[in-house]
Order: C-alpha cells, then structure tokens, then sequence
C-alpha cells in the first residue's frame, strides 16, 4: 500500500471512530467522500473499500440510532482494523476490513435492512462519485463490481451528466442527420 | 470483409432498452444504410453478465435477440485487440495527479474505439460523458478533474497527441440523437395522441427518457433538440 494511502485511510478511519463514537452517521456518511480522491487517483481495492464500508455503516448506524438499537460493537473492531494498518500489517489489516463488512451482514438479521441491498448501494452510490470526478461509467463499473446496467441506471437520476461538454448539440445533431439522411 | 459500421457503446443500447426503445435499431439502420454494431466486450457487458444475475435478465434478452436477427452484429476480430490495447495505454496515461497516472478507461470503451478505426468507420454512439469528453475536449476532461480532485492534474500532451492522433477522425452522437432522429423521421408517430403540444410531448418525453436513463445530456440541451426540432418541422 503507497505511504499517502495508508495516511489517508488511517485519517479517515480515526474520524470514523469518532463519528460512531458520536453517533453522528451524517459525518459517517459525509467521511466516505474523502478517500474518493484516493480512489479516484490510485484506483487501488483500499481505498475503493474503505469509501464503500464508511457509507455503508453510517447507513447501518442510521438505522440502529432511529431502532434505537445497540452498533457500538463496531467501534473496537474500526480501532482495531486502524491499528493493524497502523502497524504495518496490511493484510491482517485487509482481513479486519473483511470482518467488519461480515459484520455490517450480520445486522441484517437484527434489522430487516437487507443488507446485500445496502453493500449494493454503497458501492453504486461511491461509483457514482469516482464517475463525478472524471473516471468513464465503464471504468468505475469494473472498479466496484458493479454492472453498468445498475451504474447508468442510477447515474441517469443524478446531477452528473448535466455538464455540457464538447460538440454542442446543434452540431452533433446535424452529425446524426447527416448519417442518417 | 465487414461493411463500415455504425459502433455503438454499451451506454446507448441500455438506454434504448431501458426505454422500450431498442425496436429503433432496425429502422435506423435501414437509414444509415450501415449495419449497427458492438464489440463482444460490450456484448458481454449486456447480455452474459446480467443473464448471470436476476436484475436486467429480461433487458438482456431483448438485447440478445437483437443480435440473434443480426439487427446487431457483434464484432470480435483479435486483430483489432492491439489497437484497443494501445489506445487504452494511452488515454489511461494522458492525466496525472499526484505522480500516478489516472486511468480513466476501461478496455471496452476502447475497444468500441479500436473497431471503428479498424472497420474504417467514423460514426460511434456513446452515451457517457468521460468518454467523449477525452476526444472532444480533453481541456476540460482536465479542468473537471482538477477541480473535483482539488489536486494539480497534470496533461501528457505527447500521450495526449497520439490518442487524438489514432481517433482524431472518429465522430460521436448519443442516443438523445438517435431518437431525435427517429422522432424526425416519423419512426415514434404511433405515439403522437390527443394531448396539447402533442410533437413536444413525445420529443421531451423521450430525450428526458434516455438522460433519465443515463444518457449524458443536459437539460439546456434537450431544450436545443427540442426548440431546433420544431422550428425545422413548423
């Protein structure tokens, strides 16, 4: 893992330790668009899983606060997951971030939450963001593991597309009609 | 030997589909006079992947029946997999940020790319933005990237130049154009019924469809379509 990664996802993780320990799943939710950068640049599986396990508990913890039900169990295995990368161990660090998501699985049980949808939406909701800072539709697609059929669809519904680039529209309508004609 | 092609991405047939609107490829490419066609990267992207999953299974199948009536064909030519190769190396090289290239691409999309270029064609339909952006206005693919990223993104030009330099011939369209047209040339008038502003209606209501679907175009723009559509017909 580069040395400016392993900074950014041990930043991140303490402040996802102190937004749990707040019960504050805004800055949870808010605290998974800060490694995109990261995963943006250096497309690595470290910062791609992070971003999608910060949203995906801060939608977990959403739900635990308003069921009033108990997500502090999470915190030690956050802190532990930061001290291994802290440690140098990166894959025992890798295994605790397995854990964890196990562990957001787990809650479905308790919740009805149906979590798979949630992991699922984590990781289209944090495609979308790498799509917004530039990377094609088909890239982040492979880089979630998510089809593009659910990724357009999606995208479709949001902000993103609504920057006009290139060719106007007169002209590329003009281009159709004459291959068209 | 292969007829010149329309190519299209895996971004216009989803929005088709997801519109109801895929029926559109046979008659427009009676127009063109020009088979439309896919690579079988994007082939696989449409169809196998999710006829291996439960959601889009039917979306898929209309797609594979397309390409069973060879309304579609599907290119797979591996000689046409180093074009795709290089290209990829070089749009995925062209930006930087932080010492380390952003790979922007993704094979198929080049691939699409590649068989144009190899079947002598100039005409590709792509729906996503990044893609399109990189060959008509890599500046601003730039400028987008900097300010989201909120890093200094630095510009390979010589990358840059010979990615432009294999593509520089290639045109793009969307679906929005696809079903502009179709809705020029009468192809969508089974759907003009009695309601005010009925030619308006069903032009919005089909560019809306295809964005809302994931076609990169803009509300101003669909506004443009819309206006220079029925000024021409009026």
């Amino acid at each position: 893992m580069q040395d400016t990664i392993r900074k950014d996802i041990l930043s991140v993780l303490e402040q996802a330790i102190a937004a749990l320990q707040a019960e504050d799943h805004h800055a949870l939710g808010e605290l998974s668009n800060h490694v995109i950068h990261d995963a943006s640049i250096f497309q690595d599986d470290d910062s791609v899983s992070v971003a999608v396990l910060v949203y995906a508990l801060s939608k977990v913890v959403q739900r635990c606060c308003d069921e009033k039900l108990p997500f502090a169990h999470f915190i030690p295995l956050v802190q532990t997951a930061r001290q291994l990368l802290q440690e140098g161990k990166e894959d025992e660090y890798r295994q605790r971030i397995s854990t964890l998501f196990a562990e957001i699985r787990k809650v479905d049980e308790k919740l009805k939450l149906y979590i798979t949808e949630v992991l699922e939406k984590a990781k289209i909701k944090k495609a979308s963001k790498l799509h917004e800072h530039g990377i094609s539709l088909a890239r982040t697609a492979e880089l979630l593991g998510i089809s593009q059929w659910e990724l357009q669809d999606y995208i479709g519904k949001t902000r993103i597309p609504d920057i006009a680039a290139g060719v106007s529209a007169r002209e590329r309508l003009q281009r159709a009609r004459e291959w068209f004609k | 030997m292969v007829q010149v092609s329309i190519l299209l991405d895996a971004g216009p047939i989803i929005s088709l589909t997801t519109n109801n609107l895929l029926w559109l490829i046979e008659p427009l490419q009676k127009l063109a006079k020009r088979p439309f066609a896919i690579t079988d990267t994007v082939k696989r992207e449409l169809v196998d992947r999710p006829l291996a999953t439960k959601k889009f299974k039917f979306e898929a199948l209309q797609v594979e029946r397309l390409i069973e009536q060879t309304q579609l064909m599907v290119v797979d030519k591996p000689e046409f997999k180093g074009t795709a190769l290089r290209l990829l190396d070089l749009a995925n090289n062209v930006f930087w940020a932080r010492n380390a290239p952003i790979r922007i691409v993704q094979l198929g999309e080049m691939e699409t790319l590649a068989a144009a270029i190899g079947l002598g064609s100039n005409k590709v339909v792509v729906d996503e933005r990044i893609t399109r952006t990189l060959l008509e206005s890599p500046d601003q693919l730039q400028r987008l990237m900097e300010s989201r990223l909120n890093t200094k993104v630095h510009t390979d030009q010589k990358r840059l130049d010979d990615f432009l330099a294999m593509t520089h011939h290639i045109e793009l369209i969307r679906s929005a154009e696809l079903v502009t047209i179709a809705f020029e040339k009468g192809l969508l008038n089974d759907y003009l019924v009695k309601v005010p502003k009925a030619k308006r209606e069903l032009l919005e209501s089909v560019l809306w469809g295809v964005k809302l679907n994931g076609c990169a175009i803009s509300e101003q723009e669909i506004n443009e379509l819309v206006l220079l559509e029925l000024t021409r017909q009026s």
